[in-house]
Parts: C-alpha cells; structure tokens; sequence
C-alpha cells in the first residue's frame, strides 16, 4: 500500500487546491486519485450533484481535464454520445468518465444509467454514494439507509425503507465489469481504477463517500467511516465481472459492530435499539449472501511490507 | 474495428474554465490548524538513555546499519551490551503491543551493537574525532582521567574521545569494565563481547591503566595536577551491613565479592558447600548471586527477604530467572543475629507483618526461630565509593546538572591551584542503578565536561539540540495512532521485518499518508518533508486522524505564523 501511495506521488496533480468542497469531504478526496490515476486523456462528465460545484463555477476550475456538465437525468446519454463523437472525430482512445453522485444515479439518472448499461457503452460510470441529495440540503435519495435523517425524513419518522441495491440493478444488466470502492482502502480503489482502464465496454463503480455536513459527523471521521463501512460489511468492497462473477476483495478480520459505525453519525441519532439489531441482521444477511455468491480472495492490502 | 479517421475534419474542443480554483485561499475557513511536532515514543520516554529509538528504526527499515550506527552512537554507544544486558525497559509499554505483539527492540539494538563490533573490528568506522568537531580550535586539547571503568567510565571515555579530549581510563581491578565484568552473569553478557567493545575504545584512543586504585589524598591529588579534569565513576560498591552480631564470621560472604571473585577468578569454594545457603536480601544482587549459586551446583539455595515477593526490589526477570534456576524463598523473615562458634552455624530470624516496600516493618513478637545453614551470602545494599574518596568534604548530595533520573555530581576542586575539575556521575551519585542509567550518567558527564572545557553548545551537532525538550512531553498513546496501514504480525528474526513493524510513534516517517488524505491538496512534498499549505487548508483534520504516528495534531493557532513547525 505505501508502494501505492508514493506511486501516486509520480502522477500529475489533476486537482486544484481552493476548490469549494466542505472541509472533509470524501467525494473530493476520492475524485482527486481517481483524476490523477486516469490521467490526462480524459472527458470527465458531471452530472448535477455536489461536484457540479466543487469542479468550479466559470471561469474557475478545480480539475485540471477536461469536464462537460449536464444536467440530472441526462448524464449517461450524454457521456455515450461524447464517445461516439470521439470516436468518430479520430481520438477513439480518449476515456471518457461519467461522474454522478447517489441521485444522479439511484434515482433520477438511473433509466440513462440502465440504457446505457444496456448498449454495453464504453464509458466508466463513477457513482460516489453520499446516501443523500446533500448538494441540495439533505433531502432523502432511495440511496438512504434505512433509519437515517434527512430533511425530507425527519426524526421521529426517519427513512424507513432500505437502501436500493444498485450494484445488484448493474449486474442484471451483464455489463463487464462492476466494482465498489472506498478511499479508506488506497490500494484496493487505485488498482479497481487501473483494472477498469483496460477494460473495454460499460464499468461501474459504486463508491462510498461520508459527507460530514449532511452525516452529522465530524470532519476527521471521513476516512475512518469509510473504513468502518468496510469493517462492520456494510459496503463490502467487491467486483462483479460480467455480471455473473462476485468476486469479494476485503474479508475484514474481526468484524466491527454497526453500533459504533452508526453513533459517530448524528443523521442516526434517532436509532433505537431495534433500529440498530434490524440494520446489523441485515448486513449480516447480506454478507452471508455475498460470500456463498463470491469467489473468495483476499486481497493484499499491506502498507509497511 | 480500426479507428477512424476524423471525417469531418475539425478539431474537438472541449473548453476549460480560464482559472484554476488556486485564487481561492480556502485557508480562512479553518479554525483547527494541523501542527507537525516530534514527541516522544513511549520507548524513549521510558528509556534511562532517552534512546531515539524510532529514529534508527527508521534506518533499519531501510537497512541502513551505518546511519543506524550513527543515530544509536549520540544516545548509546554501546548497543552490543545494553542489548545483552539492559532490562530492556523500552519495550514494556510499546504501542504495537496493543496492537498485535511489542517490538522486540532490545534484540534490534543488539544487532546494531554486532554490526558495530565486526565493522569496527575491520577497521570500517571512524571513531574518532567527530566530523564537526576540530579539537584544539576553540582551545588547547584537553585531557581527562576516569577513574573506574564501569559502564559509566567506559560511556564518557568513549563521548570524551570522540570529541576529541584525550582519555585516560584508571581501573582497580586487573581487568576493565567494572560490574559488567564482576556483576553481570557471563550468561546474560558474553565476556568476548565485553572485550570487544573494550578493544575497540582503545583502538579508538583511549588508554587503560588496570590494577592502580585511586585513593583519596595525594594520589588523587597527583591525579588533578595533571589531567585537565578528573571523572569519578567509582560505582556504588561500597559494602553495607546489616548491623547484627555475627556478621563477621567466618562462611559469611558478600555478593558483590562472591560474584566477582566467581566471574573474574573462577573462585568456586562457596559453591562446593554441601550445606544450605541463605542469601540475605532481595535486591539484583541477591538474586544475581543466589541464581548463580545454584547454576553452579550448590545444593540447597534460600532467598531470605524481609517482604513478600511484590515488594522485591530486584527487576522482574531476575526473580524468574531465579525461579527457574531453582532458588527457594523464604519472605517476611528478617534475620536477627548470625551465630556460631568459630564458624557460621545458624542464622536466628524472625518474621514480619506483610507490608509494602513503602510502609514501616514490623515484626511478629514471639515469632524467632533458628535456621541452620552453612553459609551466608550478604546483599544488605551498597553505597557509592565517592565516601572514601572524600571522607570530610563530600557535598551533601546535590546534583550539578539533573537531566531526568540522570545525575552528575560537581565535587570540590581537590587541586585548586590549576583549577581543575573533578566530577562524579554514574552510580556513585545515584546509588546502584542499572546499565542504561549508568551509561547515560557517562554521557551526561562527557558533555557537561566539554561545555565547561570549549563554552556552551559544544558538542549540539553531536547530541542534538532539542532532545531533552523533547522528552518533558507526555509519551504518545495508543488512541493518538492510526495503526490500521499496518497489517497484523508478529514479532519476526529479519531485523529489516521487525522494524518495519515500528509504529514511529512521534516521529515522523516520511509515509506520505497526510499528503494522499488532504481533500484540499494542501499537503505538498518538498525536498523529502510535506509541507502543509495554510493558504489552503481547511483544517478537516483528516491528516492529524490518519496520522499513523501520531505526528500531526490539530490546534487551536491565533495565526498562521504560530503554525511553523517547532
């Protein structure tokens, strides 16, 4: 991992300081490595969400490839039709990369999504999962967890459905390849990236991303939420290969109750006991799920060796 | 499918906004600024020597045994026989041990002592003088006599000579290397590796004089009147009694004599008794002597002690180690009188109420009995030999320089006339210690002697600055680490692995952790340290949370000047 870490270091910086993200914010964090790992022969569309702004208000700009905005609903048809005209205008090699946050993508860009998926588009489509409208002030996406704040749930009627299973939806669709991601684990989402390069056809990354403003958490708590993500097996991190083979990356040693994952966080400051013994049955029935579906591996996440 | 080619012949354009974001300092958002400071590793903190042990950690990682060797040299320049013979108090409270298993530190340090001994063997280091230092620059060339070759008298002849004063090192006994070569069992300190490091201070420079005491009076007199100072390292050998009758009986021995006379002379005439033996005491040297004699035979061996086993006051591995050599214990029982009539016979004792070491004794009334035995093995303490040295003007025990535990002790000019000094570190000031407080009394002595022969400051490139500033901080704990980029595993023989394993706790290394985890890119690396950018931070705090050493920490600052590293 430290080997991954430096590596980072070679790469050019794609990511402007003074950029207009909230302090800790994990979706800056994880677009900047992704950015620098792409590198520069990349078209970055943005949909309408959080980094519609962070990338900069005209005449500004935070990142430093190239970016087309566009609007909610409309972001996988438009990074279709840049590939085509790409290809077509003899630069068939540029990458381009569609970024959305949970809304984008869960609810209101999800019929561009499936269509998309559907014509196997050679487009990488990067969800970054805040588990809520937060751009917007807080309002409730079917990427909210069950039993979690928002304004447009507020306490004590908290969101009382479950979250949409958006990496299942993918793999109905049979594209070639789907991977989950947090910044908490370097390595593991600079070689998904890397691996995702190479490969040709539609990709799909689900990527974890604590909000500190809109989680009611503390801004330092960004990476280590993530990781507790990973360790209570909440968002396992795993790839779907041509939607049949689950592949399971992070077997987290000791398991971490999801009680300690769910205090740090005021938008489940409502949670009652029972709240809490429903989401741990779930994950856990998810994760029982996931291992008899997956072939295992571990994978080789080692700083210091 | 081949590319096409660009049929319509234009160029595809994607515009770019005309600035980057940098225009916006973000850095007035921030209420918690990330401060870089060096603290001290629990290692450090509970080392006597306060030894930089991340620092040649780091070295070692990247098996670099000779810039190891440089950084281990400025706090302990004997690392071949403290990692044989140090109670190895640093690794008690390693922060890896809350992890998975502590640093085997002690073993490490060890094999940078072996590295020294063979490289110095073949002649490859340089021990003398040190690069920064030009003797005779800021004066004349200085010279110094150390009386008594103990780990002190070795540790400031080594720093002595290698900032460039000569040494000359006077030793009682016919061999060098005081306790270590009387009181320390052959066992846990090869004597070759004794000898070795003896070797290599006198290739280095130093010159021994064996078999000559120093007395008080003239002799010592001559001494000052030509040396430019005088250093008293005579340990704390002095022997103390119990002050009860019979203690001058034949078959009563004294430890410290016992053990020297085993390990210097190979005198075994104790051993060779059939008898039982008691050993009075419950210090190291009692169960140092009692381990030894029963690893060398004698039969039937008793540690009498006048508390329970919680209050002895010898180190936890001597009282196991003698456990398992098979020496029995016989606690809360004081002895009263030694009887006998030309020779010993019995000891009369009598028990105790259990106490802790700090509360007062008493005995149980109508409790006295005899004990038969043979012999008598005394350990009732020692006390430094300054005593005799000076019997009427010895100033009351105040130390000239106090640095932690450490002391060094200024004594009365006994030459006035050529102003000389004459100074006393080590044990002799403190009372018995052990290797590393002895060694680190040695090193105190040496610099406190150069600041006083070339004017203060001498010698901060050697030493380093800061090191005691650094030390008055409370160690860094646990929950301050982010030990998570560390995979779980245990202690391993590679020493390049088992450093790896260091957490660095407190010293920055270098891991570009903070740098990868700034959402504001305000962290940049400039000639090998990262530099955090004020006009751009946020103060998030990620990098002080994900800090795995527990270097960086969020303070409240009034301005940003306050914020340069200190």
């Amino acid at each position: 991992m430290k080997k991954t870490i430096l590596s980072q270091l070679e790469l050019d910086e794609k990511l402007f300081s003074g950029h207009s993200a909230c302090p800790g914010c994990a979706a800056v964090l994880t677009v900047r490595h992704i950015a620098r790992t792409l590198g520069e022969d990349t078209v970055l569309v943005i949909t309408a969400s959080c980094w519609s702004v962070i990338a900069g208000a005209g005449p500004l700009r935070a990142l430093d490839i190239s970016v087309v905005h566009c609007p909610f609903p409309s972001g996988a048809a438009v990074a279709s039709g840049l590939k085509k005209g790409l290809q077509r205008l003899g630069s068939p090699e540029t990458r381009v990369v569609l970024l959305a946050g949970d809304g984008g993508t869960f609810d209101i860009g999800l019929q561009g999504l499936s269509g998309a998926a559907e014509r196997n588009e050679d487009i990488i489509f990067i969800c970054y999962d805040n588990e809520a409208y937060m751009n917007t002030g807080m309002q409730r996406s079917s990427a909210t967890p069950y039993a979690s704040y928002s304004t447009t749930t507020p306490a004590p009627l908290v969101n009382k459905n479950p979250k949409k299973d958006i990496v299942h939806i993918m793999a109905a669709h049979h594209v070639p390849y789907i991977a989950t991601a947090t910044i908490a684990y370097p390595s593991d989402l600079v070689a998904k990236i890397k691996k995702a390069m190479e490969i040709r056809g539609f990709r799909f990354f689900h990527i974890f991303s604590p909000c500190p403003p809109g989680w009611g958490s503390e801004s330092h708590k960004s990476i280590e939420l993530s990781r507790m993500a990973v360790e209570t097996r909440l968002f396992p991190l795993m790839e779907v290969i041509g939607g049949r083979e689950v592949v399971l990356n992070y077997l987290p040693e000791k398991y971490t109750p999801v009680e300690d994952y769910l205090r740090l966080q005021g938008r489940f400051s409502s949670l009652e006991p029972g709240h809490v013994m429903m989401i741990q049955e779930n994950l856990e029935r998810n994760w029982d799920y996931l291992q008899r579906a997956s072939k295992r591996y571990r994978y080789e996440d080692e700083y210091w060796s | 499918m081949p590319a096409p080619d660009n049929v319509l012949g234009i160029d595809f354009v994607i515009s770019r906004g005309l600035e980057p974001t940098l225009v916006n300092h973000t850095g007035f958002w921030r209420f918690l600024t990330p401060v870089r400071e060096e603290k001290p590793a629990p290692c450090r903190q509970d080392c006597p020597l306060g030894n930089g042990i991340p620092h040649w950690m780091q070295k070692l990682q990247e098996e670099d045994w000779s810039g190891a060797w440089n950084v281990m040299e400025r706090y302990n320049p004997f690392p071949a026989l403290t990692g044989y013979a140090c109670y190895g108090y640093c690794q008690e409270n390693c922060n890896r041990s809350f992890y998975d298993e502590g640093l085997d530190i002690r073993e490490l340090e060890k094999a940078i002592g072996l590295w020294k001994l063979e490289q110095g063997k073949a002649g490859k280091i340089q021990f003398r003088p040190f690069e920064g230092i030009q003797p005779g620059v800021q004066g004349a060339a200085k010279s110094v006599a150390v009386i008594g070759s103990g780990p002190t008298g070795l540790s400031a002849a080594y720093y002595l000579n290698r900032l460039g004063v000569n040494v000359q090192v006077f030793e009682k006994l016919p061999a060098a290397g005081g306790l270590l070569a009387t009181g320390i069992p052959p066992e846990r300190l090869p004597r070759e590796i004794l000898q070795q490091e003896l070797g290599l201070l006198q290739q280095a420079g130093v010159s021994f004089v064996t078999g000559i005491e120093v007395a008080a009076g003239d002799n010592l007199k001559m001494l000052t009147d030509s040396f430019d100072a005088v250093l008293l390292t005579v340990g704390a050998q002095k022997r103390r009694f119990l002050g009860i009758p019979g203690e001058r009986l034949p078959g009563v021995y004294n430890a410290l004599d016992f053990l020297r006379n085993l390990y210097l002379d190979g005198e075994r005439g104790l051993i060779q008794n059939k008898g039982r033996v008691l050993v009075i005491g419950g210090g190291n040297a009692a169960l140092d002597a009692a381990s030894a004699l029963r690893r060398q035979g004698a039969a039937d061996v008793w540690v009498v002690y006048r508390r329970g086993r919680e209050a002895l006051l010898a180190h936890e591995s001597e009282i196991r180690a003698a456990e398992a050599a098979g020496v029995r214990f016989l606690f809360h029982t004081r002895p009263l009188s030694l009887y006998g009539e030309s020779a010993l016979e019995g000891v009369r004792v009598i028990k105790t109420r259990p106490s802790r070491r700090e509360e007062e004794l008493h005995d149980l009334t109508g409790s006295d009995y005899t004990l038969s035995c043979t012999a008598v093995v005394l350990a009732a303490g020692s006390e430094s030999g300054l005593n005799d040295l000076f019997p009427q003007n010895l100033p009351p025990m105040q130390p000239g320089v106090e640095e932690n535990l450490f002391q060094i002790l200024e004594l009365p000019a006994v030459c006035p006339e050529r102003g000389s000094l004459c100074l006393a570190a080590g044990d002799a000031v403190t009372g018995p210690q052990n290797i590393a407080l002895a060694i680190a009394g040695g090193r105190l002595a040496a610099r406190h002697l150069l600041e006083r022969f070339y004017g203060k400051g001498y010698g901060h490139d050697f030493f380093g600055k800061d090191e005691a500033q650094i030390l008055k901080a409370p160690p860094v704990s646990y929950e301050q680490l982010a030990p998570h980029y560390y995979p779980h595993r245990g202690r391993s023989d590679v020493p390049r692995e088992e450093a790896a394993r260091c957490f660095s706790c407190g010293l920055c290394s270098h891991c570009g952790i903070c740098w990868f985890f700034c959402p504001d890119v305000a962290v940049e690396k400039e000639s090998g340290e990262y530099e955090i950018l004020l006009d751009y931070c946020k103060g998030c705090g990620i990098c002080a949370a994900e800090c795995p050493a527990g270097v960086l920490e969020m303070k409240e600052l009034k301005s940003d000047a306050d914020a340069v590293e200190r």
